[in-house]
């Protein structure tokens, strides 16, 4: 049998990457990503013993992901709130000076405008069409119904749809 | 829309971020397996049983000093012999 570490390693070793890219999406910028999948692994290696086995470590592993980057998110409301900002406004600006963004000024268009979406909204837009997650996974690892999930994605959609009408990037 | 990463990381990331999150065992605790919630409440209250008869114990029979004992038998009229008898635990 596999004492702690040894699961603790596995997981790092087929998640660590996967996580980085989700989180890097919702967040906005590399540093940020960095200093949460620290907290996010950490949060991973505490809650270790009570894994039971009930979900699967996929889904138990990425449910620790997206609940802490949720309330790393909410933290960054507030702290926008007390410097008087609008944290959807600085998640955009993130994406608009990130360093290692690599790619066209559309697809950094695309970037900021999915930065604006609600954080909520954001996760299973992300979770959907960038992870390619089917939205039961999505599904077991949010809590949310597969129905509510559906109508969150359409609604993304359309607001990106909507931002982006001006550029030609909706295409 | 297209999809394409326009995102990158700083050269050897990833082999560096694998190698700092696996310490992360090494400088935190081995994580504890919790004690059930009934198990715990049964613990509580046998160390509080516990703690209640120790402090019970100590209130109902408080430590005297020698010289106390001495006092108490002089007052009283215990004879020498018995003092003694109960002071060095001979018979006389």
């Amino acid at each position: 049998m596999e004492n702690p570490e040894q699961v603790f390693n596995g997981i790092v070793h087929d998640y660590a990457e996967r996580l980085y890219w989700h989180v890097r999406r919702m967040v906005g910028s590399h540093e940020d990503a960095d200093d949460l999948l620290q907290d996010i692994f950490l949060k991973i290696w505490s809650a270790l013993p009570s894994f039971r086995g009930e979900a699967q470590l996929f889904t138990w592993v990425w449910r620790i992901a997206t609940n802490e980057t949720l309330n790393w998110l909410r933290k960054e409301k507030v702290r926008a709130a007390l410097r008087f900002a609008s944290a959807d406004d600085l998640a955009a600006q993130k994406v608009a000076a990130d360093p290692y963004f690599n790619g066209t000024a559309a697809e950094r268009e695309i970037a900021k405008a999915i930065a604006r979406l609600p954080d909520k909204q954001r996760q299973v837009f992300l979770l959907r069409w960038w992870d390619e997650l089917s939205y039961e996974e999505i599904s077991a690892i949010t809590g949310t119904s597969v129905g509510a999930l559906k109508a969150s994605y359409h609604l993304a959609k359309e607001k990106l749809q909507l931002n982006l009408s001006d550029t030609d990037v909706s295409k | 829309m297209t999809k394409k990463n326009p995102i990158s990381v700083p050269d050897g990331y990833f082999a560096s971020l694998e190698e700092r999150l696996q310490q992360i065992p090494a400088q935190k605790a081995a994580p504890r397996f919790r004690m059930a919630p009934y198990l715990a409440f049964a613990a509580s209250l046998l160390a509080l049983a516990v703690i209640g008869n120790f402090i019970l114990r100590k209130s109902a029979s408080p430590e005297l000093s020698d010289d106390d004992i001495r006092s108490y038998l002089l007052a009283s009229n215990t004879s020498v012999e018995q003092i003694y008898s109960v002071i060095y635990e001979e018979d006389y």
